[in-house]
């Protein structure tokens, strides 16, 4: 019985322990500002009536700015995930990110060109340290008079994953 | 292995996928991407039709001149609608002609539209359906063929001129 104390006293110290270096490890958190909304019309037409709408439109260029923080420390490295999750879209649409500056603090790599944004989760970029102020330009394509006319939106979920 | 030695290794064994759990953490923001498509409809003429002109000639004795036709002008147009909509585009004169001149106009179906042509139509003061099941598409160059006949012979007429407004429209 005695054995069996010292041992639970053990596990609870563990835990404890455990505990202790979670919170000194930190978690690493994402926060953004800024969204995107477009609205096409008769003004977007590529030469007026019996023309097509202009195929591609991009964001401002920092129409998104991610902040990580929580990395222990300028070597903590860590790569942000993005996807995005229909609430109404079209299928002939096509969302793209990519990230236009470095923000400052930490450090940042890849991410620079567009790339696809769909269902399945696949790396923007990676990092080390808090980074603050990562601007992001997204590019909506596929746009043409075949796309009804409707209100089309989508989440796009932006994942930091400490490693 | 004893009761208190197993309990150690299975907590330490726990913690230590508990802390590789909680060590590889994440977390997620997001955002909303929005985008409004409006309703287009944009219609356009190439320009007006050269003049008709019936005249005697070709005329056989006891007929009624022959039919005068001009088709040197098009439409052009760019319509979405929202599903289960179409649209047709019309046409009406701003008044009619004197009587006895008759004026007809086909509009031929281009191509990319889904819409179909209703064929030679008279045109009046009343709008007449051209084309109609127009869903979304942008079509050029929609050829208008204009035929001008007499009902029964009339005194003649110096450029008697008339507006032609073609629209495009939703079907009821």
């Amino acid at each position: 019985m005695r054995r069996l104390a010292a041992a639970l006293t053990l596990v609870l110290a563990l835990a404890f322990v455990a505990g202790l270096g979670y919170e000194a490890w930190g978690a690493i958190s994402i926060s953004l500002t800024g969204g995107w909304s477009e609205t096409l019309n008769a003004s977007d037409l590529s030469g007026g009536a019996g023309s097509d709408l202009i195929s591609t439109y991009e964001s401002a260029v920092d129409a998104v700015s991610l902040t990580i923080s929580g990395a222990t420390g300028g070597s903590d490295t860590w790569r942000l995930d993005v996807r995005k999750a229909d609430a109404t879209w079209h299928g002939d649409l096509v969302l793209s990110v990519k990230r236009t500056s470095a923000g400052s603090g930490g450090s940042v790599s890849g991410g620079s060109d567009y790339q696809l944004v769909n269902g399945v989760s696949h790396t923007f970029f990676s990092g080390a340290g808090d980074v603050s102020g990562i601007g992001v330009r997204l590019k909506l394509s596929g746009v043409s008079i075949k796309v009804p006319p409707a209100s089309y939106s989508t989440a796009v979920y932006y994942t930091v994953v400490d490693e | 292995m004893k009761a208190g030695r197993l309990a150690v290794a299975v907590g330490a064994a726990l913690l230590v996928g508990l802390a590789g759990t909680a060590f590889a953490v994440n977390d997620t923001a997001d955002q909303t991407v929005t985008i409004t498509v409006e309703e287009i409809a944009q219609l356009s003429a190439s320009g007006s039709p050269g003049t008709l002109i019936l005249s005697q000639a070709g005329t056989t004795p006891g007929s009624l001149p022959v039919a005068a036709t001009e088709a040197t002008t098009s439409l052009s147009w760019t319509s979405n609608v929202t599903a289960g909509h179409t649209r047709k585009v019309t046409a009406g004169l701003d008044a009619t002609f004197t009587a006895g001149i008759v004026l007809k106009a086909t509009l031929a179906k281009p191509a990319g539209s889904n819409g179909a042509s209703a064929g030679q139509k008279t045109l009046s003061a009343t709008a007449a359906d051209m084309l109609t099941g127009v869903t979304n598409e942008n079509c050029t160059s929609a050829t208008i063929s204009f035929e001008a006949t007499l009902s029964a012979i009339i005194a003649p007429v110096t450029d008697e001129t008339k507006t032609l407004t073609w629209t495009l429209t939703a079907e009821e």
